[in-house]
């Protein structure tokens, strides 16, 4: 028995090789790789392409003939017979797969993808999903991401989601595998990633599996951009209300390709028009841009090498009407990337990634000007020159990882080492009178701080007997001059013939923290941060527990994770004694040690038909909390309850996609009482509303319907491309949602003298309009 | 065809709809609550109480309370109804309010000791407070000559002094003076540093006046602190009146000596 076994393993061999879309080459990821001999009754061995397309498939029968089969959502079967199987890299060439719906011819890449079938630890957007969704201003990916029940969006006009139960210093945004600050322009409403080169956006709700070489508290959001095309030249891009995107990608050679993009808005140039047509007072003189490049070459094989640049601005500058404030905030993110993939021996990849990224902000407010007007002319004009606001800050992270992704007969072992350089330079300051008594974005800030985090992580993927399966790791952390931590992970599943199963724990730790403070009413309008490194132990810490049910049948996917997760060591602002109108933006020099929980069960299914129908939907219930100076609270983001349901149904060349999302309301501090106080010998009152204990109230539900349409008409520009204008709708219904409260005195007599609640509303409706063109 | 007109349709709809902000919600509060405000005057033989309900319409019958005020040896009750405008000026809406008074066996003094003891509709409260000691008033001393100001800018009149950490608020306050004449706000909030100033507003005839410091302890400043449109959670800091359905504060106001300022 044993010397059959023995003889069986040494009869066995590895396969590797690249999958790609057979039209534009473009590394097609998540296909099912199967080996199988022709002859006998042995056991088909099988893997996985990876996010380049690679797969290495060991345990294939060493002799004889074999059949290679290759799966990929979308594309149609791919099937070869070797008489022996190939010693080098094979190339494997998917076409899409076309199905007849009622008579027509409709190609099935066409259709919207299944984000939770591609992934065990994670929730995958793909460029088609990401195009069935209704589009909120333009096509974006972080909103997007909100999808998946680890993801919830803050408030509407944040387009970066929490996941579970963290929040965003926890979840970096990694685009081409580098870590990119602020990935969003107007305050956060719009993501910074042009959609048009957008591949796919991974969630990563845990730390362990793919998330241990994240290492970060609250997973990731990895979003990848294509290659570019390798057969011919192609442009892409749209017009929306807001910006134009343009992308041009093709071959250089036989083996490189070049994808270019950039966005420009023009809403500085809109209400300028405006304002010259008299339809608006004033402009206003804002605009963003985004650039991004990346160049890809094909070494054969799964060798392969990509370079990609990024950068972005952002700028407002304002004068009031009679010129006597200014303001002028520029802010900007670059972002280089570089990557490098080789095979190391038979049966193993190596990863290099080299990454730098860099955030700069710079602004400025002056205040004194005065103007005198005799019968609207000016006849006397001091141009502000007091200093009201100013400050500027840098923060950027360079990365390099080495990664080896090694599969033998049973196991496959993953290896990394990283090595992180942070900085956090930030000195920002306002005068008095820039101050606000009852709100106020940001307080001043100095500080100048950098890290440098090494780390080396392993783990392994050994199948077991009966359908069982484990992966365990661990993950050693230096952070400089703070400490060494250890952060292993741990996995049992099973799988069955239409289900899996799934228990694990994992740990992570992360030296960085940010100077929100989620708890001020002015962070649910803006989502920017400035990052800090922890100067002093203990590290923030995450560990999580959780359990995991996957299955599919008659082409419906359910996935239900329940988790509980501990976050420790984390640097928050104590509560204070009114934390709505605390800065949105803090001063983390006073941030008090604290820590943290979440615990939730998520589902969410899918269900996509041939007549052209598709459903995504998730629902989750969780918990959160966090404790500050033995004060427990919830934090104000959370809601325990979200659902959502999106909808796509595509007949020819029209397609309409609706999402619904109904979600309980998020914590407020309830009112007890409101007392009147006279102020000492003034001669006036004022009210001081009462409350109970923080956060221990609900505001309103929350409800919202998005529809979208788009049509693909086939033209004969540019040599033949297609033109997509759309419509969508956010909010179809004006659904009046929320997203904090205050008290207000209702001094009209006519309505008479009750005290009222008054909220601050959420997105309500509006409908947004484009057109996307390929060619 | 026909899908895209109810498309169209039903977009047309919705625009017609939008706008919509959600209304404010009545706030559902204890029609039965009652607000309770009392500072003591350092110096006075009385204390004066403001009860109020102040969650019911001013129509409504006013609140009835029964409080007794504990100094250093001795009980007083508050049992003079005063008319309203005694406790504050008229027409200022409190809700349903009354004014009560209790007379005192002695001069309410700084540094001192004081609790009540009460009953109001929602049950039993109780309250304590230590007045803040007197502000000593260094600069000016008694008497402060200054010249008419040459142009049409106020007086900034420098002061020094020297108050306790049990102060919260600590105001410049005139009285006496001469004749009728608007010097400004008052009282006028100091920054509570020692070298301090407090503005007059220009005056085109000579004036004179007598100036002085009131410091009021940190239980009135607390609650004032806060009024506005945010919601204050509990833990509250400590307003000195704790009890069932009574929320509001006690606290003193003790003062300096005088100074008399001539401009002249």
């Amino acid at each position: 028995m044993t010397a059959a076994l023995a003889i069986a393993a040494l009869q066995q061999a590895t396969l590797s090789g690249v999958v790609r879309d057979s039209v534009d080459l473009e590394p097609v990821a998540y296909s099912r790789v199967t080996v199988a001999a022709t002859a006998g009754e042995a056991a088909a061995a099988a893997g996985v392409s990876d996010r380049y397309g690679a797969f290495v498939v060991p345990g294939a029968p060493g002799e004889g003939a074999v059949r290679v089969e290759v799966a990929a959502f979308g594309y149609a079967l791919w099937t070869r017979t070797y008489e022996t199987l190939p010693t080098e890299p094979v190339r494997v060439l998917l076409g899409p797969a076309p199905i007849a719906v009622e008579g027509l011819e409709v190609s099935v890449m066409g259709r919207a993808g299944d984000p939770i079938s591609r992934s065990r630890d994670a929730f995958v957007i793909d460029s088609v999903l990401l195009r069935t969704l209704p589009a909120i201003l333009e096509t974006d990916v972080l909103r997007a991401t909100a999808v998946s029940p680890s993801a919830s969006s803050p408030s509407d006009y944040t387009s970066v989601p929490f996941i579970r139960g963290g929040t965003s210093e926890g979840t970096p945004v990694l685009l081409d595998g580098v870590r990119l600050f602020n990935a969003f322009h107007l305050g956060g409403f719009l993501s910074a990633i042009n959609a048009e080169v957008v591949e796919r956006a991974t969630i990563l709700a845990g730390s362990g599996g793919d998330g241990m070489a994240i290492g970060s508290l609250s997973g990731a959001i990895d979003i990848a951009t294509r290659d570019g095309a390798r057969d011919e030249m192609r442009m892409a891009g749209s017009l929306g209300l807001a910006s134009s995107r343009l992308s041009v990608e093709g071959p250089v050679g036989s083996s490189v390709s070049y994808l270019l993009d950039g966005r420009r808005t023009y809403i500085d140039a809109f209400t300028k028009a405006l304002e010259k047509m008299g339809v608006a007072s004033d402009h206003l003189p804002y605009f963003f841009q985004d650039l991004h490049a990346k160049v890809t070459a094909d070494l054969g094989g799964v060798r392969r090498l990509s370079v990609s640049g990024y950068h972005n601005s952002e700028s407002l500058k304002v004068f009031d009407a009679k010129e006597t404030l200014s303001l002028g905030l520029t802010w900007g993110n670059a972002a280089f990337s570089a990557h490098y993939r080789d095979r190391l021996g038979s049966g193993g990849i190596i990863d290099a990634n080299l990454g730098h990224s860099r955030f700069r902000s710079d602004l400025i407010a002056l205040g004194g000007g005065s103007s005198t007007y005799v019968n609207d002319s000016l006849v006397q004009y001091t141009p502000p020159t007091d200093t009201l606001l100013f400050g500027d800050g840098t923060m950027s992270e360079t990365r390099a990882d080495l990664r080896v992704t090694w599969r033998t007969g049973r196991a496959t072992i993953t290896s990394g080492a990283q090595a992180t350089a942070f900085l956090g330079d930030h000195d920002y300051d306002h005068t008095d009178e820039f101050d606000s008594d009852e709100g106020y974005f940001f307080s001043p800030v100095k500080l100048k701080e950098n890290s440098l985090r090494l780390a080396a992580y392993s783990s392994v993927e050994v199948p077991l007997q009966r359908g069982f399966s484990t992966r365990a790791g661990v993950r050693v952390d230096h952070f400089r001059q703070l400490a060494t931590t250890l952060a292993p992970f741990a996995e049992l599943s099973y799988s069955g013939s239409w289900w899996d199963a799934r228990i694990s724990t994992s740990r992570s730790h992360q030296a960085l923290a940010s100077v929100r403070d989620e708890e001020a009413l002015g962070a649910s309008f803006l989502a920017y941060d400035l990052l800090v490194p922890v100067s002093e132990a203990p590290v923030p810490r995450n560990t999580e527990y959780s359990v995991g049910w996957e299955g599919s049948r008659a082409g419906v996917r359910v996935r239900v994770d329940a988790y509980a997760r501990t976050l420790d060591n984390l640097r928050l602002p104590a509560l204070g004694s009114r934390p709505a109108v605390a800065a949105a933006l803090g001063d983390p020099s006073s941030w008090e040690l604290a820590s943290g929980s979440a615990k939730g069960i998520e589902t969410s299914w899918s269900w996509m038909s041939d007549g052209g129908f598709s459903l995504l939907g998730s629902y989750r219930w969780a918990r959160v909390s966090r404790t500050v100076d033995s004060r427990s609270y919830k934090p104000r983001f959370h809601r325990d309850h979200e659902f959502e349901l999106g909808g796509a149904y595509r007949r020819g060349a029209s397609s309409w996609s609706a999402r619904v999302s109904l979600r309980s309301g998020q914590p407020t501090t309830p009112v007890l009482a409101v007392a009147p106080v006279e102020v000492y010998r003034r001669g006036h009152s004022e009210l001081v509303p009462l409350g109970g204990e923080y956060n221990s109230g609900t505001l309103p539900r929350y409800a919202r319907i998005d529809v979208g349409w788009r049509r693909e008409s086939r033209v004969s520009w540019f040599g033949g491309g297609l033109v997509v204008p759309y419509v969508s709708v956010a909010n179809l219904f004006s659904l009046p949602n929320v997203v904090g409260a205050v008290v207000e005195r209702n001094y009209r007599v006519d309505l008479g003298t009750e005290f009222r609640t008054v909220y601050l509303p959420q997105l309500p409706m509006i409908p947004f309009f484009g057109v996307e063109f390929r060619f | 065809m026909r899908a895209r007109a109810r498309f169209h349709g039903l977009l047309a709809a919705a625009v017609a709809t939008s706008g919509c902000v959600r209304s404010p919600d009545p706030l559902e509060l204890h029609p039965d609550v009652v607000s309770v405000a009392i500072m003591l005057e350092g110096g006075e033989r009385e204390a004066r109480l403001l009860a109020a309900h102040p969650h019911r319409d001013p129509s409504e019958p006013a609140p009835t309370v029964a409080v007794t005020l504990k100094g250093p040896g001795w009980t007083a009750a508050f049992s003079d109804t005063l008319e309203l405008v005694e406790c504050i000026p008229e027409n200022r809406w409190q809700g349903p309010a009354r004014c009560l008074r209790a007379v005192l066996p002695e001069e309410v003094r700084g540094g001192a000791a004081y609790e009540i003891q009460g009953t109001a509709p929602l049950g039993a409260f109780s309250g304590e407070v230590v007045l803040p000691a007197e502000p000593v008033l260094i600069e000016p001393g008694d008497s402060l000559h200054l010249p008419m100001p040459t142009d049409y800018e106020g007086h900034l009149i420098p002061v020094r002094y020297r108050v306790g950490s049990d102060v919260g608020t600590l105001l410049a306050d005139v009285l006496d003076i001469s004749q009728t004449a608007h010097l400004g706000d008052f009282p006028q909030a100091l920054k509570g540093e020692e070298a301090d100033s407090m503005h007059i507003e220009y005056q085109a005839r000579p004036v004179r006046f007598s100036l002085r410091l009131v410091g009021i302890g940190w239980h009135y400043t607390n609650f004032l602190e806060n009024e506005g449109i945010y919601t204050l959670p509990q833990p509250w800091p400590s307003f000195g009146i704790e009890g069932e359905g009574v929320y509001g504060y006690f606290d003193g106001a003790v003062r300096s000596r005088v100074a008399r300022v001539w401009i002249r």
